[in-house]
């Protein structure tokens, strides 16, 4: 007997918006079970992790602060993953955007000016962009495959952050930790009220409103759908594979840089040797929950941060390891890829004989 | 493009031509709609309703719309490969007819297409590729069916495959 997939003639419409719920509520059944393995009354471990963090001002507070580069993150990389193309190393352009755009208050730390934080935004982004364009410029000179190189430099990124706090960058009062100087004055974020939600969750709904606009309306906006879509079709319209490679890698970098930096300039304060629970790779499920549509991007940062808020939570008041946050993501890639696998195909059971004869063939 | 709507097809061959379609950077979607609309009927695209997906359309439907689409822009240059293949009569009569008038108009016009009857009806010139080789452009008139068989093979070689009759239209 043979499995095989087969290519529905017309994927259902309908299927296409059900299908996150359904990987939703499949990882929930998981999760119960994991619960149950481990001894604890799945109901409860269910209500720590989903009710919890959306049942109090402090934790919904807390929900938009994870969730800011998340969404900033997530909606770069559905325009980028719309156009077929891969960056997976999202979570490095966090880290440079973080590094480049905290150069200018540790290293002239005595500068206090109104411009101090447009412009760490704008070095931020910048390193983002430039860190994303090296995997573009492989890929479009030499043909090496984005996923691959952007993915790697995650660890060279990551790597440079804990050299400079443990070397060059590190606080000369800090007591030997390897960790930066403090963020103040004019380098941090505003936040609301004397919550931890800061400036960066208007960036990243500002980003969610105009991508949205980006690719409903404009030219560009519809070469990068065709280009991921149709690349044959869309070289016969005139538009170039290697500009849209380009264009969507340097866009959902510089969102990324912007994430970093707007993190170390908000609530982590500080450049650390980690400074994110690894929102970059987070952020891809994100994109594939929000059906790589910037409107469902916002929804699913909201979710995947009712996840960590849930791990957290998890820890605290179940003694479980922080790992099963982790464990919750992973599952929710795998049915979300699974449910849009079967959206498109079915499968084909085939019987002995006839799959005989086939490889006899 | 399978599951884009129709003119969302036009855009993707016309954005660059048509001053209309794209203002600064935002797509006029009224006016990519109109376009599509207009090739519809012009070309009497059946369709299930206004603005449906390439996909679906039929196989002679789509045919009629990717034809009357580069048609409709009246372009200075042509060259268009088995423009009525897949199509109904009454609409290949009107595709021959509108590549007629474009000539007649004064746009070049180059036809490749395995359909003889076709090639007489609206070439004036005729040349033929065979095993990749180009004869010489006779005028409609000057060149029978028996000849440009005889090209075909090739003139004096047997076996020749693949080969295609060709009909320019002079500028």
């Amino acid at each position: 007997m043979k499995l095989q997939f087969e290519q529905r003639p017309q994927p259902s419409r309908v299927m296409t918006v059900v299908s996150p719920l359904i990987a939703v509520l499949l990882m929930v059944i998981v999760g119960a079970i994991l619960f149950a393995a481990r001894g604890i009354d799945p109901w409860r471990g269910l209500y720590v992790y989903f009710i919890e963090p959306v049942a109090s001002l402090w934790s919904i507070e807390e929900l938009i602060v994870k969730a800011t580069p998340l969404v900033l993150i997530g909606v770069g990389l559905a325009v980028c993953f719309r156009a077929n193309v891969w960056n997976i190393g999202a979570e490095g352009q966090l880290t440079m955007g973080a590094i480049v755009g905290a150069a200018i208050p540790i290293l002239a730390h005595q500068w206090q000016s109104p411009l101090v934080l447009p412009l760490m935004m704008l070095l931020g982004m910048a390193g983002g962009i430039a860190w994303a364009s090296i995997p573009a410029l492989l890929r479009n000179h030499f043909g090496v495959n984005e996923i691959l190189t952007s993915l790697m430099l995650v660890y060279v990124a990551q790597l440079l952050l804990d050299w400079l706090v443990r070397g060059p960058w590190r606080d000369p009062e800090g007591y030997n930790f390897p960790e930066s100087i403090d963020m103040t004055g004019w380098a941090q974020l505003p936040t609301l009220g004397y919550s931890r939600v800061h400036l960066g969750g208007a960036f990243a709904v500002l980003a969610v409103l105009v991508l949205f606009l980006f690719m409903a309306r404009t030219l560009k906006g519809f070469e990068i759908e065709v280009s991921g879509a149709a690349p044959r079709a869309s070289g016969f319209g005139g538009f170039s594979r290697p500009r849209t490679v380009w264009f969507c890698l340097a866009l959902s970098g510089g969102l990324a840089g912007l994430a970093g930096i707007s993190e170390i300039a908000g609530p982590v304060g500080q450049l650390q040797p980690v400074i994110s629970p690894g929102y970059g790779f987070t952020a891809i499920i994100v994109a594939f929950l929000g059906r790589l549509h910037p409107i469902g991007v916002l929804f699913a940062g909201i979710v995947l941060a009712i996840s960590y808020l849930g791990g957290e939570g998890a820890q605290i008041s179940l003694g479980l390891s922080d790992k099963t946050a982790q464990v919750f993501q992973g599952t929710l890639l795998f049915f979300i890829l699974a449910s849009d696998t079967l959206t498109r195909y079915r499968i084909r059971v085939q019987r002995d004989a006839a799959g005989a004869s086939e490889v006899a063939r | 493009m399978p599951g884009f709507v129709l003119a969302e097809n036009a855009l993707l061959t016309r954005h660059s031509s048509d001053p209309g379609m794209v203002r600064a950077g935002f797509v006029d979607r009224a006016h990519t709609r109109a376009t599509a609309a207009r090739v519809t009927e012009r070309f009497d695209v059946r369709t299930s309703h206004a603005n449906p997906a390439a996909s679906a359309l039929s196989g002679g439907n789509l045919q009629k719309f990717v034809v009357g689409r580069e048609l409709d822009r009246e372009p200075r240059v042509l060259v268009i490969n088995q423009p009525t293949w897949g199509v109904d009569a009454g609409a290949a009569a009107l595709i021959r007819q509108v590549l007629s008038d474009l000539a007649e108009a004064g746009a070049a016009v180059l036809v490749i297409s395995q359909d003889l009857d076709e090639i007489f009806e609206i070439a004036d010139r005729i040349a033929v590729i065979s095993r990749g080789e180009l004869s010489d452009t006779f005028p409609a008139g000057a060149i029978d069916r028996e000849r440009i068989g005889l090209l075909m093979a090739g003139a004096h070689e047997s076996g020749a495959r693949n080969s295609g009759a060709k009909r320019e239209v002079p500028a």
